[in-house]
């Protein structure tokens, strides 16, 4: 179901190579907490860049940023250095300054890469009550400034009426990505949590117009062919927890696979949790941006853990998840950190285990990776 | 001053008759507390103490305390139990050491809430709320957003807020009213002590500095909590003063500095392990100025105007939390005053805040001051400390 789309990523930079040379504009960003809207409105072509899991392109980050480092950031910074094909096309890139890594990178990008890098505090404790307010008031100022350099790149004034069709429009892609998470999780077994992960990331690069059309077809089949689902088996079913998982970090995800278990749902940033909340379009427009973007499920830098417990307990449970995977990258302190509160609530709330997988862009660990992986398996099932 | 066994091969500059009142302070800071019977509250390294006092209750500077216990017990199993709770291994030493001794039981402090630092480093903010949670005691953080120039307004008033809220909040915990004028009282009771610290940094610029680099390591650290009581930290360090000014007019060198030292100005965090300062002489150096705590002491926080709004500002000009290139380009003023023939950027293996900036700051710092720059990295044993020797001394001599 997904061919066409893994096509279209492939011809993707090819693409963007001929939108460029007909004057279009491509920002790329990194971290959930960027509005590709305003990208969108000031009529530039939006990227989220997650690519990541490069071996090589993690070694030459480390020319900049300490071997310690968080691993995606490392591969971030060495795929500007290494030219990566997408990095290579953009006119800017936006970055929400959250943990200490995301810090690092605006700076390195800043200070040894020939492209406008346009930074976004984001207020770390978004939602402490009483302080909620002056959290809002420094985000919305944020995001201004982001929409006034939008426009200084673009040359094009960022209207009312574009920002609120623009954001009519990813509501749209939202609702559709959510429909596509639902199958996952009602066991129809249709279409599996790995191909709609998949679809998830295609769409932080296509085409987004592209992108609609072809998860609206993808909904289209999945409901007609309703009834006709495969019969269930008997996989252990897991739900996957944890720092940023990029286009080609696999290895976790194939382990999992080869070792007989199912992942079903997951809370990841650049999965379920992307889709997540549509921006409210009945006020003030950058309202409904901050809303929807500060007050999502906090990733693990911002200080309400309760708010992400909660979330994460809830889609564990929606997709029947006999164990969780607690994927962190090695260096990921944010995440890393909150391992043990997740591990004894979701056994409390759930009567679930939970698994860390500690790990970073190196074949090296794939052996003690996939023992950790299968034991748990093993102990799911009774053996 | 060397009685913990683990100390021993620390050398103290014995001639410094005031320092072993110092000393003395700095290691009897948890008695203290619970002789005076305030409330600790166990805060983050680079939090103005003020806004702790102005609540009636003290300051704790939880990983420089907890990581000199660590040093003169030597008590390395500790950490465990801050991986047992979460904390990666491969994290911040200091972190470790100290979420581990919180943890383990192992430290004597009374301490009775959290004061964590958000927005700064993000295993610190971690490392506090896994403390909190595992002895159940309350945690408080205080939000400090990125330093951009373009975003000052929103961001001084966003302080304003932050502290505002802080005082309500803790104060209501305290049972202590906050008040303009307790804030204002106390933070001329803490510039004092600035006054101090800068006075003391200053002589290091003497052409014969007349203090060693462990001394003043420790003399600037006290400026993470006041050692729990400012007005005997004024008396402590006076003392301090007058004797190295009196050293400096002098012309007289402390014992262990060689003639015609390369003159080094340190920046980061440091290692746990003292050692390491005795190194810089013991290599042919003499410090002569380090920014570990200097943020906390770069200039007086203004005392006449609004208190709330002035200090606001002060906080969001410390360094700490400057991205590198701003933070480098601030300290040069510094470094400069210091006139240091090189400098000296150390890195805590593991710390993926200052550290992971080490290549813009070394870069930075070269440029606008033209000097030798060199980093070092060290973890949390000693060992790694050892291994720096030969570094320190081929360095110094290549200075020379």
């Amino acid at each position: 179901m997904i061919e066409s789309l893994t096509e279209m990523v492939k011809e993707r930079p090819e693409s963007l190579k001929r939108s460029k040379e007909n004057g279009s504009k491509v920002v790329g960003y990194f971290c959930s907490y960027i509005p590709e809207e305003l990208i969108a409105a000031a009529g530039m072509i939006p990227i989220r860049l997650v690519s990541g899991s490069s071996p090589e392109a993690m070694l030459v980050g480390e020319q900049y940023v300490k071997p310690y480092s968080c691993p995606y950031v490392r591969s971030c910074i060495g795929n500007m250095a290494n030219s990566n094909s997408y990095y290579e096309l953009l006119d800017a890139v936006c970055v929400a300054c959250t943990c200490d890594g995301m810090k690092n990178l605006q700076e390195y990008w800043k200070r040894y890469f020939d492209v406008p890098v346009y930074t976004v505090g984001v207020p770390q404790t978004s939602n402490r009550f009483r302080t909620r307010q002056q959290a809002i008031d420094y985000f919305t100022g944020e995001l201004k400034e982001l929409k006034q350099s939008l426009e200084e790149l673009s040359g094009r004034k960022i209207t009312d009426k574009r920002l609120r069709e623009t954001a009519r429009f990813y509501n749209l892609v939202r609702s559709r990505m959510r429909r596509l998470y639902e199958y996952t999780r009602t066991e129809s077994f249709l279409i599996s949590w790995r191909e709609v992960f998949k679809i998830s990331h295609a769409g932080f690069l296509l085409d987004r117009t592209q992108f609609l059309q072809e998860i609206t077809k993808m909904a289209e089949t999945l409901k007609s062919a309703k009834g006709i689902a495969e019969k269930r088996d008997s996989k252990p079913r897991l739900a996957i927890y944890g720092s940023v998982m990029s286009l080609e970090d696999t290895k976790v995800l194939d382990l999992v696979e080869n070792a007989g278990g199912k992942i079903v749902g997951d809370a990841l940033c650049t999965g379920a949790k992307f889709w997540r909340k549509d921006v409210a379009l009945d006020g003030p427009l950058m309202d409904g941006l901050v809303e929807r973007y500060l007050h999502n499920i906090p990733c693990a830098y911002m200080t309400d853990t309760t708010m992400r417990l909660n979330y994460v307990v809830a889609r564990a449970r929606e997709s029947n998840a006999q164990g969780l995977i607690y994927y962190t990258l090695k260096s990921c302190d944010t995440f890393r950190s909150e391992v043990r509160i997740f591990e004894e609530t979701l056994q409390k709330e759930l009567g679930i285990p939970t698994l860390l997988i500690e790990t970073e862009y190196s074949p090296a660990d794939i052996g003690t990776t996939r023992t950790k992986i299968e034991a748990f398996l093993e102990m799911l099932e009774g053996v | 001053m060397t009685e913990q066994a683990a100390l021993t091969r620390i050398r103290f500059d014995k001639s410094l008759k005031s320092f072993t009142n110092l000393w003395k302070m700095i290691m009897e800071s948890t008695s203290r507390i619970e002789n005076d019977k305030s409330k600790m509250i166990a805060k983050w390294r680079l939090f103005p103490p003020e806004i702790i006092y102005a609540l009636g209750a003290s300051p704790y500077d939880l990983l420089l305390h907890e990581g000199l216990a660590r040093t003169s017990t030597r008590d390395l199993k500790v950490t465990g139990y801050a991986i047992e709770a979460g904390l990666s291994a491969d994290s911040c030493p200091w972190n470790l050491t100290s979420t581990g001794r919180i943890l383990a039981k192992k430290s004597s402090a009374p301490v009775s809430m959290f004061l964590a630092g958000a927005g700064l480093c993000d295993i610190s903010l971690k490392s506090w709320q896994i403390m909190a949670r595992q002895t159940g005691k309350p945690i408080y953080s205080m939000e400090i957003p990125m330093f951009d120039s373009r975003s000052e307004r929103r961001a001084v008033s966003f302080i304003q807020g932050e502290l505002t809220s802080l005082f309500t909040r803790l104060g209501r915990r305290l049972g202590h009213q906050y008040s303009e004028s307790r804030l204002r009282d106390e933070v001329k009771k803490g510039n004092r002590v600035r006054k101090l610290l800068l006075g003391i940094t200053s002589l290091l610029s003497h052409n014969s500095p007349p203090l060693n680099a462990l001394e003043y390591f420790l003399v600037h650290a006290t400026a993470g909590d006041y050692l729990q009581n400012p007005d005997s930290l004024v008396a402590t360090l006076s003392e301090v003063k007058d004797e190295t000014e009196m050293r400096a007019s002098e012309g007289k060198c402390p014992p262990a500095i060689v003639d015609d030292p390369v003159r080094i100005y340190y920046i980061g965090m440091a290692p746990q392990d003292l050692h390491f300062w005795n190194m810089i002489e013991d290599s042919g150096g003499v410090l002569v100025g380090c920014d570990t705590y200097l943020p906390l002491f770069y200039s007086l926080i203004p005392e006449n105007g609004s208190i709330l709004g002035d200090f606001a500002k002060w906080i969001w000009i410390m360094s700490h939390h400057m991205p590198a290139t701003d933070r480098a380009k601030t300290l040069v003023k510094y470094v400069k005053q210091q006139k240091p023939d090189a400098v000296v950027i150390g890195n805590v293996t593991g710390c993926r805040n200052l550290s992971s900036s080490d290549r813009i700051i070394r870069e930075t710092l070269k440029e606008d001051l033209g000097i030798s720059t060199t980093s070092f990295e060290f973890g949390s044993s000693d060992d790694d400390v050892a291994l720096l020797e030969p570094h320190i001394k081929a360095f110094i001599e290549m200075c020379r």
